[in-house]
């Protein structure tokens, strides 16, 4: 074989294995963000019955329990894009701390095992969403590495790579609700 | 669980100094012996190898091994005494001090089955062992570990046997507060420490199961093997990431850890002489007695560290 063969086949060999590379780091983000999405409905799911139970008892906080349940019917709307879903998420994030913190004012609401399952469910899937995002964030993070580093970022150009977003975490979303204190008063 | 210094002092002179000091004597002792058993054998060997062989590498070497089996083997005869006096009369003491709920067998061991599911090694076992065992619970949580020794037997080239250590050292197992199910592996990482940016890359080309954390400095020390991401940073959160370095810094071996069929399993790899009595060192030095204390408390910490004993989530 002469040596620009060889050199050809051994580009090529590399290309693809780049190419591949690329296309399976990109689908890892996808796929988590697949999760992140599945979850996001989880946390909406229990949103309905989380509101029922409380509106009883809470009788300062029905501003909290409208916005929440205003905010859980936007985010089902289809079509939204992932920018969209997550900002959303985050709206969602501060009023619903809020009724979280709430419940300590309400004896009534701590003695019901109902609503005290319903917010460890709650809290777990909180844990699992800034996990996901986590999760996410590196993906992205390996994959725009990979996008922009010499040499895999001539076949990303090539082949018209796009960029996934990053999502940072809101504030309010870091701080985890410390259902600990919570339950012990 | 945490012991104040003047207390730990009292203890130390007060429960355990009369023991100690005739477990000094015996120490001297056996400690005498068995270098005399050494120059013995190992001149003995000498000297048959120079008179009735001829002295090349080879047979040098086999000399020296038959040698170090001899001598270990005069050395665990030797010591067998000392060591069960030390367990039960100081040692027991030690583990009841720190904890009165802890139980302590020297001579139980954690079950093959329970090593075998951890799923951190392979399972290929010929020789298995351990003594050491120690259960409990901390707070609410259940926590059990043992020394153990764990080889298989393997041929080298010119097909002569010999034992291929898979695992030597403390083997602990606990529960998990989160409920999880799948399984996450978190292993030492040994390309990245040493190859940097090159070896973690190299990682990712090899294994596509292998998931990236989001912390620089647990990337450096562990790699995780996991069949999903977000439950492996669901598992391992920047706080337990954070406590897994200090630990392996403080353990200064290398650790294992699996998450899996609900329990967290982990293995630190310190050759398992964390509880073994000292034979050429002082049994008097504070240090000996501190480092007893400390390698407890360490996988004691272990759980209250990975918040082990929060259960207040759904798990019930």
């Amino acid at each position: 074989m002469s040596t620009p063969l060889i050199v050809f086949a051994v580009v090529l060999i590399v290309g693809i294995f780049i190419y591949n590379t690329l296309v399976s780091r990109r689908n890892q983000c996808d796929n988590i963000f697949a999760s992140i999405d599945a979850l996001l409905k989880k946390r909406y799911n229990l949103i309905p019955n989380l509101v029922t139970l409380m509106k009883e008892s809470m009788s300062y906080e029905k501003g909290l329990l409208e916005r929440v349940t205003e905010l859980r019917s936007k985010a089902l709307k289809p079509d939204l894009t992932p920018e969209q879903k997550i900002a959303i998420a985050d709206e969602l994030a501060a009023p619903l701390h809020g009724l979280m913190v709430a419940v300590e004012n309400y004896p009534e609401l701590k003695a019901n095992e109902q609503i005290m399952q319903l917010m460890r469910t709650l809290n777990e899937i909180e844990e699992q969403i800034a996990a996901a995002r986590r999760a996410y964030n590196q993906a992205v993070t390996d994959y725009n590495n990979a996008k922009q580093m010499f040499p895999s970022s001539l076949i990303a150009n090539w082949f018209k790579f796009d960029s996934r977003p990053l999502f940072e975490a809101p504030k309010e979303q870091r701080e985890n609700i410390d259902i600990k204190e919570l339950l012990k008063q | 669980m945490s012991i104040k210094s003047s207390e730990l002092l009292n203890f130390y002179y007060d429960d355990l100094y009369p023991e100690l000091l005739e477990l000094e004597k015996e120490r001297k002792k056996i400690a005498k012996s068995v270098v005399l058993v050494a120059l013995v054998v190992g001149g003995g060997a000498l000297f048959v190898i120079f008179e009735y062989y001829e002295a090349n590498f080879d047979m040098l070497m086999q000399g020296g091994i038959v040698s170090f089996a001899l001598v270990s083997f005069a050395a665990g005869w030797l010591m067998s005494g000392y060591k069960r006096r030390f367990k039960q009369n100081i040692f027991a003491k030690i583990v009841a001090k720190i904890d009165p709920n802890l139980n302590y067998d020297p001579h139980g061991m954690m079950p093959k089955a329970l090593f075998v599911s951890s799923g951190l090694f392979e399972s290929r076992i010929d020789f298995y062992e351990g003594n050491d065992l120690i259960r409990g619970k901390i707070g609410e949580v259940p926590i059990e570990f043992s020394d153990l020794k764990v080889e298989k037997e393997v041929r080298d080239t010119k097909g002569r046997k010999y034992r291929s250590t898979i695992f030597a050292g403390t083997f602990i197992i606990t529960e998990f507060h989160k409920n999880f199910s799948k399984e996450v592996f978190v292993y030492p990482d040994v390309a990245e420490k040493y190859l940097g940016v090159a070896g973690g890359w190299l990682q990712g080309v090899l294994s596509q199961k292998l998931v990236r954390m989001d912390s620089p400095k647990f990337e450096k020390e562990f790699k995780v093997v996991a069949e999903d991401p977000v439950e492996a940073h669901y598992l391992l959160t920047p706080n337990i990431m954070e406590k897994l370095v200090e630990l392996r810094k403080r353990a200064d071996a290398p650790i294992y850890l699996s998450f899996r069929l609900n329990k967290l399993y982990i293995a630190i790899s310190n050759g398992g002489n964390w509880f073994e009595p000292t034979i050429f060192k002082s049994l008097l030095s504070m240090d000996t007695f501190k480092s007893y204390i400390e390698n407890i408390n360490l996988i004691l910490g272990i759980v209250e560290e990975l918040n082990l004993n929060r259960r207040i989530w759904s798990k019930e």
